[in-house]
This record gives C-alpha cells, structure tokens and sequence, in this order.
C-alpha cells in the first residue's frame, strides 16, 4: 500500500508537470502581444518595448518555459505583471474561497445524489424515481448561470431569504485568516456571528455548484445499485431476515458505490469549471474568476499559479479516490 | 408519467414567476450614513503610480488628494487642492505651487513638500501609465522642493494643460515615509506590492479594509482639510460584482445605492420606479474606426475619404448605438476646454464616395476583401460593422466584420496586421492633446495611432497646438489640425459616448466628473 501510495505520489507529480509545461507553451504560443495588454492600451511604443524587455516576452518559447521552471524550482510563482502581486500571496487569498465552495459542493452533490440514488433505485418507477428523473434531466439541461439567476431572483430579490453576492455580510466582523477557510475560521474562532453569515452566503451558490454532481451520482448511483439488487445475495440476505435497512446499505450499497466513487475525482473537475460562472453571478472572490482575468489580461505567471492549484488539488483527490475502493472493497489490492 | 414531469416542470416555473412578481417596493434598505457602490470588476491595482483602470480611478479619487481639483462636467475652472495657491511663469515651463499647511495623511503624519516630489518622481519611475501621462505627455521634466510647503515644476515645453493633469489621479499625493516603511522603491521602478492594495493619502475617505475582489471599506476621515460643512455619508463600501444581473438586483432590492450599467444593458433601466438613471453626461470616450494607410488600398487618400463619405452616420448612431452615444465632429472630443469650435466631420455622401472611388481607380470596386475587427463583446461595434458592410456593398467593396480579443488584437495593431479596427480613444485629462497626440507618427502602431499615418506637417501642428500659452490661439491651431486630420482621414469619426448614472432616487449630491468618476464626498442620502 505505500509502496502503491509512493508510486502514484509521483506519477501525479508527473502529471503536474505535463499540465504546467503544456499551459504554459499553449498560452505563450497564441499570437498576442502580453507586452501591450499589460502596459494599458493607452501605453506609447517605448513603454511596450521596455516590458517586453523586462519580462523575456522576446525570447523563444523554449527559453521562456526554462526560466519559469527554475523560478518555480526555487519555490517562487513569480509577480503578477498586471497587479505587481506576488502570485503565491494572491492564491493564498483566492484558492480557499474557491476550495470551500468546491469542497463544499462536491461533498452536498455527493452526500444527496447517493442518498437519491439509493431511494430512486429502491422504489424503482415510483414517483420518487420519476422526480428525481426530472431534476436530473433539468440538471443536465439548465445551464448554471441561468439557474442561478433565477435561484437569485427567488431567494435573494421576491423572498428575501438569503444575501445575493459575496463571501459575508459587511456588518460582520471577518475572520481571523487561520486556514482561509472561512466557516472553519469562524469556528476557531468563536465568532458564531460570522458562522452564520458565512452559511448564509455560502448556501445558495454551494447548493447550485452541487447540482451537477448530484444528478451525475444520482443516476450512477441509481443504476449500478438496480443492478446489484437483482443480485442473489441480496436475496440471501433478505431471506435470512435482515431489516430492509441492512440489505441496502450494508450489503448493496457497499458494492454499488465503487462506481459512484470513481465519479468523484471527474465531479471535482467539473466543478471547478462551475465555480468561474458562480464566482461570477455570486461576486464570489475566488480562483475562478481570477483565473479568468489572468487570461484576459495575459498575466502569464497569474495563470500559471492557478493551473498549478488545481492540477494539484485534481491529482490529490485522484489518488484520495483509489485508496478509497480498496476501503470500501476488500477484493481490491494494491501491489 | 411524462404528464407528472410537466406538472412538475410547470410547478417550478410558475414559482419562480411568482416570486419575480412579487417584487418589492424600491426603497432603501442600506444604512443611511452607509454609500454602497456595486462596480463591475475590481481595480488591478490601487497604486497612483500603476492604475489604468475606472474603478481605480474612483478609489483614487476618495483616497488621495491632488495639488488641484477639476470641478464637475461643465465646469472648467481649475480648484485648489492641496496647493493652495499657484503660481505660472510666463514662458509656460515653471510652476509654483503653495502647498497647505497643517494637512495630515490618514496615518497621521504630516503632508510637506517631500511628498509631492516622491509622488510625481516615483509614478514616473515605474514608468507605466500614470508615470507616462506625467512624463510624456504633461513633459515634466523636473519637480523640486523650494522650501517645506513650495513645490516648483518644470517642463521641457510650454505646457498650458500642466495644471489639467496635476489634477488627475496619477498626480496623486502619497506618503513617502508610509511608501518607504513599506519598501517601495519605486523611484528606480519597483513599486511595492503593498500598495497595489493599500491607501494612504490625503483624501475625505480613508480605506479601512480591502477584501481584494470582493469589497472596499472606506470611513469618513474627520481631519479632512476642507471639512465636513455640509451632507455627506460616514461609511462608504465600494463592492465588486461582475455580473449585471445581480447588481440591478441588488439595486431594486434596495440592498445598493448606485450600480455599473453597461451601454447595452441601459434600456433595462428606463423607467423604474425609484430609480434614476441620468444620462445627462457626456463621456470622454470616441469611437473611431481606424483605416490602416499602410494597406494596399487604404493607403489612398482619395479612397479613405470616400469611405467617410460612405459612412451612413445617422442611421449607425440611431441603430446601432440607441441614444447612449452623440454625434461626432472631429477626432477631438467634445469635452475638452480647448476644443475647436465649430467643425465639421464628413457626411454621409455616396455620390461623392463613388466619385472619389472612381478618381482613385476604384470604380468599379476592390477585389478583396477587407475586414473590420473590432473587441469581442461590443456588439454595438457589430452592428455598426453590419450597417456599413451594406453601403461599402454598393460601391464593390466586401466589409467582413470580425469580433477580436483584445490580447491578439494588441498584436496585430503593433506589427500592423489587419486594415480596419473599429476602436475608440479618450482623454484622460480634459485638454485637446489627450486626443490629438495619438495621430502623431511616433504613436503608430501600439502607441495608439492604429492607423499607422506618418505625415510630419501633421506632427508639427500636433506639437504647435499643444504648446501654443493663450486658449485662442491654441483653439486656432486645433482647427488647423482638424482639417488636416479630416484632410488625410486616417480614421471614421463615428461618435462620442454619452455618460450615464443608475442609481437610487434617494442618493442625493450625484455629480458627473468626466475625467475622474463620481466623489464619494459630494453624495448624501435621504429618508
């Protein structure tokens, strides 16, 4: 198992690799001029020569590429060119928003779609499995930024339920910046104040981000689960007279959720995607949308830093999920 | 069971239109003392010596002070700020400023002459945009101290806008003690990250917490040296929300006091109860549309101006732009103090435009065809490009219309890559030159005269102009260079965007400021 762990310690850091050289090829190969975009458009001639200078912008690819690596080999993601930031300051700032609700999001979506899952496949063509039919195909089928407006219009604008945008109320005291994570912070801290501020704005866009992963583990969950309890053990065991209860999610679940669990790691992909849109409709100041000005702006070492986040945190939860099946299935070895 | 699922789908819609019916009355809701601003994105940086962008510039504008203040649109007398009281040698080149006295920054220490030196030096340090606008275009070349409270600039030329752009935001007074404590060295060009998202100036509001991309704070600071005579709000928050929808929300809610609204989405604000949208501002903003001299074809006089004359202007400002942009005369924006009077810009013509066609040897039109950028998501530009494809149609020529990001049209304005972009200027201070200087030769390409029009007579009436001392004389010049300018017609001068305000009718005290955004100081609330 740790020979296992160690091995795939360093294929993702591999694959981290792979990911950082690629983007950073890609986006230096696109015909644009990053020199002009950073200095303002109203910026003269020289001013564009002397930061094309300042940054190698007239250097080969190649040469670009090995100067960032060495900088990155010294632990150092370099300086935002458009808001002279250090990089590595600003995700310290901006990946824990987006990490809390993404977390947040994919742990809702996984909790409810496999609870749905299980209800729909056990009451197979009741009304149960019919509506949650229905709310996987508008899953499908609404985009997010739409439902999200319209989440908005219901509950922020006619009812008044929950705040429209940002992270917390501005009358609440923000909290102590522990791990950046801010209903953690707040619990730390004691500021229940702030908890439930932070639980309030928090509420509709995780809901939202969780959609789709709970539909994708809803009808996985769902099907896989019909499949194994048509199996003949789970008539065994209900002819030993187990309660209902313990058939399902004792001994069915335990052998349907290996394929809900595989799931995981692609929903955390997915929803990373999610969050620039939500970051977006909900004012939320997360890596998302600072992602999405990095390309605007071409803030090469801005991009860079967040590509460099979340492939991390993707090969993380990758390897998280296959230590997982062998928990959750004794056959499972890892050699 | 596919009824059940449309009674559901049904359920849910009629739902959610139900709540969108039950919108609430407009009123209030945020503190009295409290200014809640939703703005459209943050500012990249809030250092007066790196902002480029509109929501730094209203930060700025709170945060800092200038040595002089510009007065609202329509007002072009010049303010004291922190200078007293000015001097002007009459060669045009030496200015003396008097500097108040007893004036604190937000942290508490004294505003000397010190700092006014160190701003200006530094923001032409760092030699981005602000540092530019000082150096190049103002032509500073020295800023010395004479005592503790006199300050004395000198330019290269005569410069009468001198005092337009000490007014600005990127002659903002920061601290040098507070700058230095903070390591900037930005007098050798590196400005400290601290002040990308730290303030302290001299300004009404002092910033007390900074959530970058998500919230400014900012409180009334008591020590203002001109006082709290007067309405004004206590507390002012500066939010950032990027998307539209939840900002007008947010307003109808009454959960903000004053919204961003876009050009397109200005019809959506018409006639709401409680709020105003006031539109009686113009903007400093031109659109042109750039025509590439260093092209096979455009490189004709004769054909530029026929593509002026075939330019259906009215019908492009009506339908293409809805009211929210007037019409144009020059290349020079209408706002300006030194703005030259009664010109005229082309007409729409296609008997002239066939006539000089035909004089160039473009009779029966061009074989290939041409294509107008211009940046994705201005999709007014789109219609603009659509409207004018059909005349160009008339005489022969193909017009393709092609949106294009800015990133890669950098690129192509720099090596000259493309014949027509359709892309507009401005001023940042309210003077002539702010326009004209970008028709000049050594701005072709990515210094901003897309057009790449090298023509020398131009330049030297482009320089004259700028330097000329007495307003008449200067305003003759400008003429002088507009004819020349319409003469040569690098560019369609297509229109002057109008300004507009949406907010709360119970914010009073809104007042436009073309070149630097509303104050926060001038606004109050009622009830």
């Amino acid at each position: 198992m740790l020979a296992y762990t160690a091995r795939r310690l360093g294929e993702a850091l591999l694959v981290i690799l792979g990911v950082v050289i690629f983007v950073f090829v890609v986006s230096h190969l696109l015909p644009a001029n990053p020199a002009k975009v950073w200095a303002g458009s109203k910026s003269s001639n020289e001013q564009v020569e002397r930061i094309k200078e300042e940054y190698h912008l007239d250097e080969p690819v190649h040469k670009q590429l090995y100067f960032y690596l060495i900088q990155l080999g010294s632990g150092d993601l370099g300086l935002s060119p458009v808001t002279n930031n250090p990089v590595f300051k600003d995700l310290q700032r901006f990946a824990p928003a987006t990490l809390e609700l993404a977390l947040i999001s994919v742990f809702l979506g996984s909790i409810g779609g496999i609870y749905l899952g299980v209800i729909s496949a056990v009451h197979k063509d009741s009304w149960v499995d019919q509506l949650s039919r229905v709310i996987a195909l508008a899953g499908v089928s609404l985009p997010l930024f739409l439902l999200a407006l319209l989440a908005q219009l219901l509950f922020s604008f006619s009812l008044n339920w929950l705040p429209f945008a940002g992270r917390i109320g501005q009358s609440v005291a923000s909290p102590p910046n522990i791990t950046g994570f801010y209903l953690l912070d707040s619990l730390i801290s004691g500021q229940m104040g702030t908890f439930v501020s932070v639980l309030r704005h928090l509420a509709l866009p995780s809901l939202l981000l969780s959609f789709s992963s709970l539909v994708r583990i809803t009808r996985i969950t769902r099907s896989s689960m019909v499949e194994v309890l048509s199996q003949d053990y789970v008539l065994t065991a209900r002819s030993k007279g187990l309660k209902e209860r313990m058939v399902i999610y004792r001994h069915a679940l335990r052998n349907a959720i290996s394929s809900s669990i595989s799931l995981l790691g692609l929903t955390l992909v997915y929803t990373f995607g999610g969050t620039v849109v939500i970051e977006v409709v909900f004012g939320w100041p997360g890596m998302g949308r600072y992602a999405a000005s990095a390309i605007h702006t071409l803030d090469f070492p801005a991009l860079m830093g967040f590509v460099l986040v979340v492939s991390t945190v993707v090969a993380i939860v990758n390897l998280i999920v296959d230590l997982m099946y062998g928990v959750m299935d004794p056959r499972i070895k890892y050699a | 069971m596919r009824s059940k699922s449309i009674l559901v789908s049904i359920l849910v819609v009629g739902l959610l239109l139900v709540g969108a019916s039950a919108a609430l009355a407009r009123s209030m809701k945020t503190p009295a003392d409290t200014f809640v601003w939703d703005v459209y994105g943050p500012p990249e940086s809030i250092d007066p010596g790196m902002n480029d962008s509109s929501v730094g510039e209203r930060v700025l504008r709170s945060v800092y002070g200038t040595l002089v203040m510009n007065g609202p649109q329509g007002d072009e007398k010049l303010y004291p700020g922190l200078a007293e009281s000015w001097e002007v040698a009459e060669d045009g080149q030496t200015f003396v400023f008097h500097l108040r006295q007893g004036v604190k920054f937000h942290n508490g220490n004294p505003f000397t002459a010190d700092d006014v030196v160190f701003s200006f030096e530094r923001a032409i340090g760092i030699g981005r945009i602000p540092g530019q606008k000082l150096d190049e275009i103002a032509n500073i070349e020295t800023v010395e101290k004479v005592d503790k409270y006199t300050v004395k600039i000198v330019t290269a030329d005569p410069s009468p806008s001198l005092l337009r752009h000490v007014a600005g935001t990127p002659a903002s007074i920061i601290d040098k003690e507070w700058a230095l404590e903070h390591g900037d060295e930005g007098l050798s060009g590196e400005p400290a990250p601290y002040i990308s998202t730290h303030a302290n100036g001299t300004g009404p509001y002092k910033l007390v917490e900074h959530k970058p991309r998500e919230f400014f704070r900012f409180e009334r600071y008591e020590d203002y040296w001109n006082g709290w005579d007067g309405e004004h709000v206590d507390e002012v928050r500066l939010r950032i929300v990027p998307e539209y929808s939840t900002r007008l929300m947010e307003l109808l809610s009454g959960n903000a006091d004053y919204i961003d609204v876009s050009k397109s989405n200005i019809s959506d604000v018409q006639g709401i109860d409680g709020v105003k949208l006031d539109m009686s501002g113009l903007g400093n903003y031109i659109l042109l549309v750039w025509l590439n001299t260093e092209t096979e074809f455009l490189q004709n006089e004769k054909v530029r101006q026929a593509l002026n004359y075939s330019f259906p202007y009215d019908r492009i400002l009506n339908v293409a732009f809805r009211g929210t942009a007037v019409e144009l005369d020059s290349v020079i924006g209408k706002t300006v103090y030194d703005y030259p009077k009664g010109v005229e810009w082309y007409d729409y013509d296609m008997d002239k435009a066939k006539q000089l066609l035909e004089e160039a040897g473009y009779g029966d039109g061009y074989s290939e065809p041409l294509t107008m950028y211009y940046d994705t998501g201005r999709s007014a530009r789109k219609k603009l490009g659509l409207i004018w494809k059909q005349e160009l149609a008339k005489l022969g020529i193909t017009l393709n219309v092609r949106a294009q990001d800015w990133p890669v049209m950098a690129e192509k304005v720099s090596v000259g890559d493309f014949s027509i972009y359709a892309s507009g200027i401005w001023s940042t201070y309210p003077a002539a030159s702010g326009y004209t200087y970008q028709f000049k030769s050594s701005a072709s390409g990515s210094g901003g005269n897309y057009a790449f029009l090298k023509n020398e007579e131009l330049d030297e009436l482009i320089d004259k102009a700028k330097t000329e001392l007495e307003v008449e004389n200067r305003v003759k010049t400008y003429r002088k260079v507009h004819d020349r300018v319409k003469e040569l017609a690098p560019v369609i001068a297509v229109n002057q965007n109008s300004a507009f305000q949406v907010y709360g009718e119970w914010l009073k005290g809104v007042e436009y400021y073309p070149w630097g955004q509303l104050r926060f100081y001038d606004v109050y609330k009622e009830g």
